[in-house]
């Protein structure tokens, strides 16, 4: 597949007149102008994409999504297809299939449902266990019944169901044994994350001297910032090491807070959609986990309550969000829907840039950020 | 020698990530030598905070390692570099090379270290400290500018610099390992950082003083493409401060 005349936009930078060839699963050449057409002979005119007019960016990666189009991840392989669909035809090329507090059993089952996907399907990059390792204090809409503590049968448990495909895991680092489950997980190549948690400025920084490197949904969960009291937000925008994932539905964090972060930590922004069921899907009753959600006007809500239940988003509405809202620099805006996300996984040198021997997954915009064709893994999605 | 006077630390580790990086971008084989001590740490953070990919080929060697200090002590150079440069850049630890001082035969070692670096193709840019005598590695005064990688003795005073990492003064210790002079002058390009006012001396003597071996890094004036970035305490007993302000400013465009 050829692709030219793009507006190519990506961490690098943005470049006019863009082209590049994919071969098989991978990005093979790049260039710009008519210098492609040195390659044409090769490539039949049914597989050359004339992109003129719209902006061409690197597949979506999102680390923390529960759901769409009416179905949840937790639910089994039919309900996972069916809102993966929805995030693919939004951009989100590579996904992380984020799981909400169950028992543990019940996690358990999940995971290893999602093993056996994630061996078939090279899109799906493994779980997120976000619970049940959560203060309850921060419990959000986790099942606070099912919260337990990561004592080390807890993590073995998880980690054996999950046959080496768990990718992430968010835990409260006050709670008992938590840091030396961060060690467990991080010594299993899994990327742990500090959230739904009570932990201070301190707490949290110790988190990530052992090793955690992600802050799950900043602002979101966990103690805000308090000019004496500084808590988790700065703590991660203190250490280098470490990405700050934000939902800019322009619900979650106020746009200016959003622009607060990108200020401080301009490259390690992820944006997640930490989408519920009713992403791609109308408002109405839903449920997560084992809890009941109402979703009005696009914003989810635990029935009854104002407690917000994940969000309505897909990548392309955050990437929107994040250029219109908060007036982001579009090279970052993407970046924290690309690089920065691959980045926080170690998978950056083979996703989230539109550089030869990168994965060929690539999103085609208009002119509202609106995403319009999908490639993933070298084939059309959309 | 092109001497660069900046407002931080924070701004040297900019503009030399930036110098780096290009030459990244040119040669993905990319060969670093790299430093420890606190001099080079602002230049690791900026390479840190970039967050990206460009490292993951190159390969790296260190200056120098302890003799005789097993790599599991914290404070081996071993485990300082996979500590502050390996993981922190995420270097592939493979393509990390650190001297081998607890060899049971380290004149062989030294052999084979220089053997290294010329195999992986030389180093294309050589990051430096100066210590407070003037070395450069741990290239003591009196160190000739032909030498190669090879056994020192540390001095009284370095070793006494260095006690603060150690339980008692005793445990830093006698010998080393380190590339020579003739070694590091061999890098395609050097970059010095240093920082505050306990390194202007040294930074004087390295810059503007005669070559001498009395001042190892003076060594540096031999070198081609020899650039040393500055604050302005390391810069305060230059006696050309406002020529190299000059020059910074009217740099062409082929020389940046």
């Amino acid at each position: 597949m050829l692709l030219h005349g793009a507006r190519k936009l990506d961490a690098d930078g943005i470049v006019d007149d863009f082209w590049m060839l994919l071969v098989g699963d991978t990005i093979s050449t790049t260039g710009t102008g008519d210098s492609w057409q040195a390659l044409a002979p090769s490539v039949a005119d049914s597989a050359r994409f004339d992109a003129r007019g719209r902006w061409l960016t690197p597949g979506f990666i999102d680390l923390h999504a529960h759901g769409g189009g009416g179905a949840s991840f937790d639910d089994g392989i039919d309900a996972i297809g069916t809102a993966l669909a929805v995030h693919r035809a939004h951009g989100t090329t590579r996904s992380v299939l984020s799981l909400v507090t169950n028992p543990l059993d019940r996690l358990a089952e999940n995971l290893r449902g999602i093993a056996d996907l994630a061996s078939r399907d090279p899109l799906i990059l493994g779980s997120h266990l976000e619970g049940p390792f959560l203060s309850p204090l921060h419990r959000g809409a986790h099942e606070p019944q099912y919260l337990i503590e990561p004592d080390p049968a807890n993590v073995e448990e998880l980690l054996q169901a999950s046959a080496g495909t768990l990718r992430q895991v968010t835990i409260a680092p006050e709670l008992p044994g938590a840091l030396d489950a961060i060690d467990r997980f991080v010594n299993a190549g899994v990327v742990v994350a500090v959230g739904h948690t009570d932990a201070g400025l301190e707490v949290t920084a110790e988190a990530f001297d052992r090793g955690a490197s992600v802050l799950t949904h900043a602002f979101n969960a966990m103690r805000a910032i308090h000019h004496r009291a500084p808590g988790p937000v700065i703590a991660a925008f203190e250490d280098s090491r470490v990405a700050l994932e934000l939902i800019l539905d322009g619900v979650h964090v106020h746009p200016e807070v959003v622009r607060l972060a990108f200020l401080a930590a301009p490259q390690r922004i992820v944006l997640v959609t930490d989408a519920m069921a009713a992403a791609g899907a109308p408002d109405g009753p839903y449920r997560l986990g084992s809890l009941d959600v109402t979703v009005a006007h696009g914003e989810a809500m635990l029935s009854g309550t104002e407690t917000l239940a994940g969000s309505t988003l897909t990548q392309d509405a955050s990437l929107a969000n994040a250029i219109e809202l908060a007036q982001i620099d579009p090279v970052l805006a993407v970046r924290a829907v690309t690089a920065s996300p691959a980045r926080a996984l170690g998978l950056d040198t083979r996703f989230g840039y539109l550089r030869p021997g990168y994965a060929a997954d690539a999103v085609l915009l208009d002119e509202q950020w609106r995403s319009t064709t999908v490639f993933a893994n070298g084939l059309r999605l959309v | 020698m092109q001497v660069i006077i900046l407002p931080s630390a924070a701004a040297i580790g900019d503009y030399a990530a930036d110098v780096i990086l290009r030459g990244v971008a040119e040669r993905p084989s990319y060969v670093l030598g790299v430093a420890t001590g606190s001099s080079p740490l602002p230049v690791y953070e900026a390479l840190e905070r970039r967050w990206i990919p460009e490292l993951a080929g190159i390969s790296a060697f260190a200056l120098d390692e302890y003799v005789g200090l097993p790599y599991s002590h914290p404070e081996s150079y071993h485990s300082v570099i996979d500590r502050e440069v390996t993981t922190r850049l995420r270097l592939d630890p493979n393509r990390v090379h650190v001297p081998d001082g607890f060899a049971d035969d380290p004149a062989a070692a030294a052999t084979t270290y220089e053997t290294a670096i010329r195999d992986a193709g030389g180093i294309d840019l050589q990051l430096l400290g100066i210590g407070g005598s003037g070395h450069i590695g741990f290239n003591e005064p009196t160190s000739s500018f032909a030498s190669r990688t090879r056994i020192k003795t540390l001095t009284p005073g370095t070793r006494s610099d260095n006690a603060r990492f150690f339980s008692s003064p005793d445990e830093v210790p006698l010998h080393c390992m380190t590339q020579g002079l003739g070694t590091i002058l061999d890098a395609r390009q050097v970059l010095l950082v240093a920082t505050g006012e306990k390194k202007a001396s040294a930074i004087a003597r390295a810059v503007e003083g005669p070559l001498t071996s009395m001042c190892p890094g003076s060594a540096l004036q031999l070198h081609p493409d020899a650039t040393v970035l500055l604050d302005e305490a390391a810069a305060s007993e230059l006696t050309l401060r406002d020529y190299y302000r000059f020059v910074f400013e009217h740099r062409p465009k082929w020389q940046r």
